[in-house]
């Protein structure tokens, strides 16, 4: 099976998909994790007194904060390992298809 | 010299060598001595990973910092582990796809420079070399300080052992040190934490509320600013740490011994789980040893809080615990500084020799002697430095390590496998001139710049210490303007093209889909 349509040869299907799939996918995370990683230095800059403020015991928001960081990293990169397997099927495809050609 | 202490050292050190003598059987070609036949499982490899990158001077550095300064401590904790995001979303698999052995392989896929892998080889050689003397230093005298040897004699031994691994076991015993390692740092690490945690009676709460009244910090032990106390200096830092640590070569080098995409993902999936879990854990240690050696204990002892962790468990645990802890940072070090001279040789054996110097045509023989001679040359070499730089401040080192991973290696790998329009001459001024501000920064900086007690005594000319604010958009800013400023070689499309389909998919185009490209 041969595409006829030099612009789907040049992006065959499934890789155009791909690509486009990763870049829908990974610019809004990599935005995600560098505004919030950021935000904690922003904040504490900014904000030192609300940081401050006590939430369980002598436990702060600050802390509260630091900690949501290696929560925020350890749920990202398991979206990331999910939604992954998705990857993977279309470059499985993209295999199919080439091997196909090939004979 | 204590009778547990000199079992449990034995211990790592004949246990590191049995394993690399039965890897010694292994390394008769590159494939094996430089990525461990890519037989390594995702798992294996995400625990040699995280073994790689917690270094001693993050089990015992991190653990002081909180010990001293409590919640600025702990940032860095932070940033090394978020900097794994980086890592696993943009990094790792593409460098998988296109590499072979070193990162120079991986974007030599898409610029055939000679020029370009000698640049890379360097800058590999001096990051490792820098990170290396770093880590040697700080071992000679830890073990100085835990076995009471001679500084000369315990740096001597570290780097033999280094040398004798990676020169007899290539990858393969680098790797499986790393895996015992991290190991024995989890579990010591683990220990350690519920020991300080039950004496609290197992409450979070009350070990908070309790560490504030035992510093001189009183309330503001808990808050930012105690060390990092400037906003501009903090964010650097920050980048530093998020953008530098996922560079790093010895980190690079492992991505290759598995052997395809979805166990690449998984090693680095595996490492940041171990990563974090550890770096939760210093919070336990750091508060321990300031609730439990106490301000006064720590800061007599010196050595830039080095020993805390070493202090805590002779406090917590008496003898047993202090060896067993002090055994898990000789590994520790042992491991790191192991993965460091792997990743130099490849560099100089694989970049500059096969490729630049025999232009591919050495024999598979060939490569693996080549490689193993470099690394006794690196052994020696780093080795000779750490013995003359006792009394260096090793902090410079590492600030400098991370800056030029930061500003010199990310903003080439980025654009290589991101930007359709970088050229190879981008390439190149990037590396220069993000190389060249992150030196420039540190010299300039407050850290060598010192009117008391600098290299250069005199007011700094930059008051950032962490250079990343600075040299990393340097980095980027040459990388662009190199770019813009020249024109893209004939096909530079169609090669970036090929690129990204193998970036993406982990296969080469086919030769039939090129032609019709072509003929499109």
């Amino acid at each position: 099976m041969k595409p006829d349509n030099s612009r789907q040869v040049a992006y065959s299907p499934f890789f155009g998909l791909l690509l486009q799939k990763k870049k829908h996918f990974l610019v809004p995370m990599c935005l995600i994790f560098l505004i919030f990683y950021f935000s904690l230095p922003v904040l504490i800059t900014l904000k030192p007194d609300w940081m401050n403020r006590p939430v369980v015991g002598s436990i702060s928001i600050a802390w509260i904060f630091a900690t949501a960081q290696c929560v925020m990293t350890l749920l990202l990169s398991s979206i990331y390992m999910w939604r992954a397997r998705e990857f993977d099927r279309l470059v499985q495809e993209l295999r199919n298809e080439e091997s196909e050609e090939e004979k | 010299m204590n009778l547990p202490s000199v079992i449990f050292f034995l211990a790592v050190i004949i246990g590191t060598l049995a394993i690399t003598y039965s890897a010694a059987k292994r390394t008769g070609n590159t494939s094996e001595f430089y990525a461990a036949g890519n037989r390594l499982t995702g798992l294996q490899n995400g625990i040699a990973i995280a073994g790689d990158y917690m270094s001693a001077a993050s089990f015992l550095g991190i653990a002081g910092t909180i010990a001293f300064f409590g919640f600025d401590g702990f940032i860095y904790a932070i940033g090394f582990l978020v900097s794994y995001l980086i890592m696993l979303l943009l990094i790792a698999e593409p460098l998988h796809n296109l590499g072979r052995y070193t990162l120079a392989d991986a974007i030599a896929v898409r610029f055939e420079s000679r020029l370009l892998r000698g640049m890379i080889a360097c800058s590999t050689l001096l990051i490792c070399i820098l990170y290396m003397l770093a880590q040697l230093v700080g071992a000679g005298a830890l073990i100085h300080h835990l076995l009471h040897v001679d500084y000369k004699l315990a740096v001597m031994s570290v780097g033999l052992l280094m040398t004798v691994y990676v020169v007899f076991g290539g990858m393969v015993a680098t790797s499986w040190v790393q895996i015992i390692k991290a190991i024995m740092l989890l579990t010591g690490t683990f220990l350690l934490s519920l020991i300080v945690l039950s004496r609290f009676g197992w409450s979070l709460t009350s070990m908070f509320d309790y560490v504030k009244t035992v510093t001189p910090f009183q309330e503001r032990f808990l808050q930012p600013g105690n060390q990092l106390n400037d906003p501009l200096e903090a964010i650097s830092l920050h980048l530093a740490l998020i953008l530098g640590t996922s560079c790093l070569p010895h980190i690079v080098s492992r991505l290759f011994t598995v052997k395809d995409a979805i166990s690449t993902r998984r090693s680095i999936y595996t490492a940041t789980w171990i990563i974090g879990a550890f770096y939760l854990m210093t919070i336990f240690l750091g508060f321990g040893a300031s609730a439990f050696v106490g301000y006064v204990a720590l800061k007599e002892v010196g050595f830039g809080g080095n020993l805390t962790v070493t202090l805590l468990a002779d406090v917590l645990g008496g003898e047993f615990l202090t060896a067993y802890i002090s055994a898990v940072a000789f590994a520790t070090i042992l491991a790191v500084v192991t993965g460091l001279v792997l990743s130099a040789s490849s560099a100089f054996a694989h970049d500059v020799y096969s490729h630049l110097i025999r232009k591919g045509l050495a024999s598979e023989k060939e490569q693996v002697w080549v490689a193993k001679c470099s690394s006794v040359v690196v052994g020696l070499v780093s080795t000779w430095l750490a013995i003359g730089a006792e009394k260096m401040n090793v902090a410079i080192l590492v600030g400098l390590t991370f800056a030029v991973a930061a500003s010199a290696n990310l903003p080439m790998i980025l654009s290589t496998l991101y930007w359709r329009r970088f050229t190879v001459q981008g390439a190149i001024t990037g590396m220069v001139s993000g190389l060249l501000a992150s030196i420039l920064m540190v010299v300039m900086g407050p850290m060598v710049m010192n009117p008391e007690d600098g290299l250069i005594l005199r007011e700094p000319i930059s008051a950032l210490t962490n250079p990343g604010l600075v040299s990393i958009p340097f980095g980027f800013l040459g990388a662009i303007v190199g770019t813009l400023c020249s024109r893209p070689a004939v096909g530079a499309d169609e090669r970036f093209h090929q690129v990204l389909y193998q970036a993406h998919t982990g296969k080469r185009m086919t030769k039939h889909r090129e032609l019709e490209r072509k003929g499109a």
